[in-house]
């Protein structure tokens, strides 16, 4: 076979490799049922709620401030890319795994002081062991460890935990696992594309 | 000849441009708080924006300009209940926490970055909300330098230290 023909059947295999939709299933939460309550204190089903759409999945707690705001803010850029982007069909939701601090009002307040566009944007909280469920069923980790007291005795946690934003498809699939507060913003944005 | 010619114009732009950054990183660094005797300079505090209930961080550089080491031991402000130095750290590969740290240490002629990701000023149970655009003072605490008063601009940061 001439060398030639070779080299562009190569060439052609790697360009079909590199443009492949096929981002490995991580984790099928399709046939799985969460009651969480919203921001807004509405009962939500997840992920039913959001199926047919593609989902971006950040993980945090309010009191975090630092590693958490910064998996917000990258949240938020991405949206905001998304949008620029024209892609549409996406929904983004921000799970608490503090339920006892999150409470819906504590989501308004951190949503509201931010200015973030809740237009496709949901925040999460419900009961501690439905949460916990899910955290065991995605694989993030998040445990109260060190604490501060205030004078006036109230008693603040921090805790150690998975640092992540997931990417789920239309049919409440993770495809994908990122660094939330580290995230590489063309790439889910790239991953985003793939799947809607 | 035409192929000079372009190519010097290409230098001159690109090192006009290196220029323009550098003037910028100036400007930047140009907020500063310094202690009485000089030694310690703090370099651009920032805090994130927050409610009031809630906790937020202040992050900031510390460059001492002595020939002795130095430590900040406490931080006051009345912005919040109560004010720590806290560190952020890496268990593994993906997982963070955060804790109390009692100093921090800046060597002689060296700078310390309280930064996303590492050392921070941690604000707990605010008074008021921090929006953007607001200033916020705090009190720093060093072992040799005394005390700084410094202002603080509520921002967002957008990104984490690659330490």
């Amino acid at each position: 076979m001439p060398r030639n023909i070779i080299f562009t059947f190569i060439t052609l295999l790697l360009l079909l490799i590199s443009c492949s939709k096929d981002l490995p299933i991580v984790e099928n939460l399709s046939e799985s049922d969460y009651q969480l309550l919203t921001q807004d204190s509405i009962i939500v089903n997840f992920p039913k709620f959001a199926q047919g759409k593609v989902v971006v999945m950040g993980f945090i707690f309010t009191n975090c401030p630092d590693i958490c705001p910064l998996t917000t803010n990258n949240m938020r850029i991405i949206q905001e890319k998304a949008k620029k982007d024209g892609i549409r069909n996406l929904e983004f939701i921000a799970l608490s795994f503090d339920p006892d601090t999150d409470t819906p009002t504590v989501l308004t307040d951190y949503i509201r002081i931010r200015n973030l566009d809740r237009s496709n944007w949901t925040f999460l909280t419900g009961d501690k062991n439905v949460i916990k469920s899910l955290l065991k069923k995605v694989q993030v980790f998040a445990m109260p460890s060190d604490s501060s007291t205030t004078p006036s005795g109230k008693k603040y946690y921090y805790y150690i935990h998975t640092d992540r934003i997931s990417l789920i498809d239309t049919e409440g699939r993770i495809r994908k696992n990122y660094s939330g507060s580290s995230i590489n913003i063309d790439e889910i944005v790239s991953d985003i594309k793939l799947l809607n | 000849m035409k192929k000079l010619l372009f190519l010097t114009v290409f230098l001159f732009l690109f090192f006009s441009c290196r220029q323009n950054d550098d003037i910028k990183t100036d400007k930047d660094s140009d907020y500063e708080f310094q202690s009485s005797d000089g030694t310690i300079t703090i370099i651009n505090p920032v805090m994130r924006p927050s409610a009031k209930g809630m906790n937020s961080a202040i992050f900031l550089s510390i460059k001492n300009n002595s020939l002795i080491a130095d430590s900040l031991f406490s931080v006051e402000s009345d912005i919040a209940e109560l004010v720590e130095i806290h560190e952020t750290f890496r268990v593994n590969k993906d997982k963070m926490g955060m804790r109390h740290v009692e100093h921090v240490v800046i060597q002689p002629d060296s700078i310390v970055m309280l930064e996303p990701g590492s050392y921070h000023i941690m604000l707990i149970d605010l008074y008021q909300d921090a929006v953007i655009g607001k200033e916020v003072k705090a009190i720093l605490l060093f072992k040799h330098a005394g005390e700084i008063t410094i202002t603080a601009q509520v921002k967002d940061l957008l990104n984490i230290s690659n330490r």
